[in-house]
């Protein structure tokens, strides 16, 4: 079967979302987690439990990070190339913990170095808020456009700096992300907590803040969206040509990312469907439903990326600098064969990969209800 | 054009990560399938030795496995960070195994590598055999896929350069996936994994050995590397040398390098292909200007072969277009490996440590299978030796990426043409980060190792 490059690049588009969405599924349980350390952790039982109900499946959270990162590169590769070089100092600091959290996740208690003992819960707890707060800002960023700029031969320079990056707007971006996360792993929590009383009571005071900051920021940055300066393409779009990013005219203009629901009112569901769900999650955590609880805030959390990932539509990264060199998805496609062979194995792999993860979580969830009994085997 | 100073920073900053990502993958590869083969042996024989060995292998792999999967993180991003240009140029090719990689091999192992420390107890037998078997086959098939984007860089096959989307682009599937060079890359990294982990072992073992020469699970685990290490040995020697001759210029100038052979005579051919790439690259203006005559689009695709060569111009002669004779020469002269003796003596080494491990291997394998009992002086060499493999792996990771260089892309895109335009404030900043975070990490790595091997607690799984 062989599809246009039009196709092609709406599947692939969609493949992002789908992968965007479960990454943001995945990873936002240990970032959440993570982020109420300090507040839940403060025993060394209490935090043990935290890290015991996370570390299991943290592996797979951090693989969908990957998976999104190199589809990313595969699928768009001028837009993972801008990204990764514009918003070097941004994501320098999320690697850099990312790279040590997985050994505190999985050694923090095993390593006897002094300095370790001493510092790595706080490594720990840094690996949550760190990412989780600089992601918000990075997706503010995303909305904001990115000062880039490409030139003929398609070398990307950045012209904005540091301090820019962390505009009103971002901040705002970065602290709904939080209040998003913190509320997620607060109903994991609670849901994991099962019958000990004190963790419930605290997590479910947690939870309930937490989805209530969560939804006054969420409609403060929908009402902000609306005078936001969006992006639009003003040219023909042709979304059977090779990409050439430069080929074509883009205008800047106050709520044009508002644009997509204009056209296609039934969007609307989606950013109201983040909302109603956001609110019943808080009931549901109020009358003890962990489980649909959580499935509220699954639901929320879908749909608040989707939000974004439909606002921007058919915008990857737009430069709000030389506004032609935006990324668009009809434009910075990797090419048909590329796309054809990358969609092709995802729609072996994405369905298994899915399956894959649930299982995980079932495993670890056995080990939560203790028919387990963990003995050291007796060395020889 | 970048200032030198940032592209040699960001060079260096993606050698050394990928090079500390490198470092925790032969362990991976090869204990991966050692851990399987002991787990089937305790669910044949049911001898509880297999299991404790198995408990105290899993968990070096363990501590091996999260590193290497944290050090892969930070590769996934560098490409774009440092690399961005790179990214864009010939991401349609090389990001494509990569993104299969990570959701096939690495996302199968991550999958699997939770349920497999965590579930020693709880699993029935089977079922965590068949874990750990589906986690080696898993770890393996990753390896295919880097290597095959690895192999590309070498010999980049089935890709042409794309006038409108000014990049390289993929042609044809079935040749990029069976690409030679990287097939035999993949086989020569994996054997060379396998022993190189058989290695590790058998000098931890024989570290307890000196200590307790009685030692069973010592004994046992030096036994059964041995006789692993000597058959990958044979299915090295089996292979035979399957390195592809490429005709290559740049394979040629770096085979010639490594036998220390004068590599000048390649000089006029690289001439020519610069010449025909500034062609291209005149010509590459024309049709960017939307100049839509076939005449010169026929003309531009007889030459674009060479574009890349024509980038060799610009440290000499910045716009390419309307270079003299001296800068050609002298750009030809920059497309030779930089330091041939440097290529040349690190491959006698590769070469000689390769042989030694292989004679240690052999003794080895001599003395715990056929004749059934380890004298006290190879035990003593065991331990000093067990390091050699690992320095041949790094030698020849070096060897392949030094030999390549100028290129990032052998023959397409100079490596100084790939780097980001970052400043260079930004990249010592960061160089700074990445030192602080990585003696974390090796540091406590190491320190969780030499715990492990010291006081051999199997017990409690991961956390």
């Amino acid at each position: 079967m062989t599809l246009d490059l039009e196709s092609l690049r709406l599947i692939g588009w969609a493949l992002l979302g789908v992968v965007m969405v479960v990454t943001v599924l995945c990873e936002g349980i240990t970032l959440g987690v993570t982020l109420l350390l300090p507040l839940l952790g403060t025993t060394d039982r209490d935090s043990r439990r935290l890290i015991d109900s996370i570390a299991p499946a943290s592996m797979v959270n951090l693989a969908w990070l990957v998976v999104l990162v190199a589809l990313l590169f595969a699928a768009w590769p001028i837009a993972y190339a801008v990204a990764m070089a514009s918003l070097y100092t941004l994501l320098l600091p999320i690697l850099l913990i990312l790279l040590l959290r997985p050994l505190t996740l999985y050694f923090l208690d095993d390593c006897d170095h002094v300095q370790w003992r001493r510092h790595g819960k706080k490594l720990l707890a840094a690996g949550g808020l760190i990412p989780a707060a600089l992601l918000g800002v990075l997706v503010g960023n995303l909305l904001k456009g990115i000062p880039f700029h490409l030139d003929s031969d398609m070398r990307i320079l950045f012209l904005g700096d540091f301090a820019g990056l962390f505009n009103p707007f971002s901040l705002l971006v970065a602290a709904v992300c939080l209040a998003l996360l913190a509320m997620y792993g607060g109903v994991f929590l609670q849901l994991r907590a099962g019958d000990d009383d004190g963790m419930q009571q605290q997590t479910k005071a947690i939870v309930l803040r937490a989805g209530l900051a969560f939804l006054v920021l969420f409609a403060a940055a929908g009402l902000w969206i609306t005078h936001l300066e969006g992006y639009h393409i003003n040219s023909e779009v042709l979304p059977n040509d090779a990409s050439n990013p430069l080929a074509k005219f883009v205008k800047r203009g106050e709520g044009l990312w508002l644009d997509n629901y204009e056209h296609q009112p039934l969007l609307w569901s989606i950013p109201v469907l983040a909302f109603l769900a956001g609110l019943a999650m808080l009931g549901l955590s109020k009358w003890d439903k962990a489980y649909f609880a959580m499935i509220a805030a699954a639901l929320c959390v879908t749909m608040t990326v989707l939000t974004f990932g439909v606002s921007m539509f058919p915008f990857l990264l737009p430069s709000n600098i030389s506004l032609n060199s935006s990324l668009t998805i009809w434009d910075s496609s990797a090419s048909q064969l590329t796309l054809q062979s990358l969609l092709s194995a995802m729609a072996f792999a994405l369905p298994l990969m899915l399956v894959c993860s649930r299982w995980v979580y079932c495993a670890v969830d056995c080990t939560e209800q203790g028919n387990v009994a963990v003995e050291p085997a007796e060395p020889e | 054009m970048i200032s030198e100073t940032v592209i040699e920073l960001s060079r260096w900053q993606f050698a050394i990560t990928a090079m500390l990502h490198f470092l925790f993958i032969p362990l991976t590869l090869g204990l991966a399938l050692f851990l399987a083969l002991l787990e089937s042996m305790y669910a044949v024989t049911g001898q509880p030795i297999y299991k404790t060995m198995a408990r105290f292998w899993g968990r070096i792999f363990t501590i091996n496995f999260v590193l290497a999967v944290a050090t892969r993180i930070i590769v996934v991003f560098q490409f774009g960070m440092t690399g961005s240009y790179f990214s864009h140029y010939v991401g349609d090719i090389f990001a494509l195994p990569l993104a299969i990689e990570a959701s096939s091999g690495f996302f199968l192992a991550a999958v699997l590598f939770g349920p497999y420390w965590f579930g020693w107890e709880k699993m029935g037998q089977k079922q965590h055999l068949l874990l750990t078997w589906l986690m080696a086959l898993a770890v393996n098939v990753s390896a295919f896929w880097v290597l095959l984007a690895n192999g590309w860089m070498q010999n980049p096959v089935a890709a042409s350069f794309n006038y409108q989307s000014y990049r390289m682009e993929l042609t044809d599937l079935d040749l990029f996936v069976s690409n030679p060079a990287a097939l035999a890359k993949y086989l020569h990294t994996v054997t060379a994994s396998y022993v190189t982990a058989m290695a590790t072992v058998m000098g931890i073992s024989a570290y307890w050995l000196r200590k307790q020469p009685r030692d069973q699970m010592a004994l046992k685990s030096f036994n059964w590397a041995a006789a692993m290490g000597v058959a990958m040995l044979g299915v090295t020697i089996g292979l035979g040398d399957t390195t592809p001759m490429l005709d290559h210029p740049v394979q040629q100038a770096k085979l010639a390098a490594l036998q220390a052979r004068p590599v000048a005579a390649l000089l006029p051919n690289i001439e020519t292909r610069i010449r025909s790439g500034i062609k291209a690259y005149a010509l590459l203006q024309d049709l960017r200007d939307d100049n839509k005559d076939p005449q010169l689009l026929a003309e531009f695709e007889a030459h674009k072969a060479n574009l890349g060569y024509a980038m060799l111009l610009t440290p000499f002669h910045k716009t390419i277009l309307g270079a003299e004779d001296r800068h050609i020469s002298l750009a030809a002269q920059s497309a030779l490996p930089a330091y041939p003796g440097l290529l040349h003596w690190a491959y006698l080494f590769m070469i000689a440590a390769g042989a030694l491990s292989m004679l240690w291997f052999l003794l080895a394998g001599l003395y715990s299978v056929v004749i059934k009992a380890v004298p006290a002086w190879l035990v003593n060499f065991s331990v000093y030796l067990a390091p050699i493999p690992w320095l041949a792996c790094i030698a020849g990771w070096f060897v392949a990426e030094l030999g390549k260089q100028p290129w990032a892309i052998a023959g397409v895109l100079p490596t100084f043409m790939g780097v980001s335009s970052l400043s260079a404030a930004e990249l010592v900043v960061s160089a700074m980060g990445y030192v602080c975070a990585y003696t974390v990490l090796l540091l406590v790595g190491f320190c969780l190792l030499r715990q492990s091997i010291v006081n051999r607690n199997i017990g409690l799984p991961g956390v």
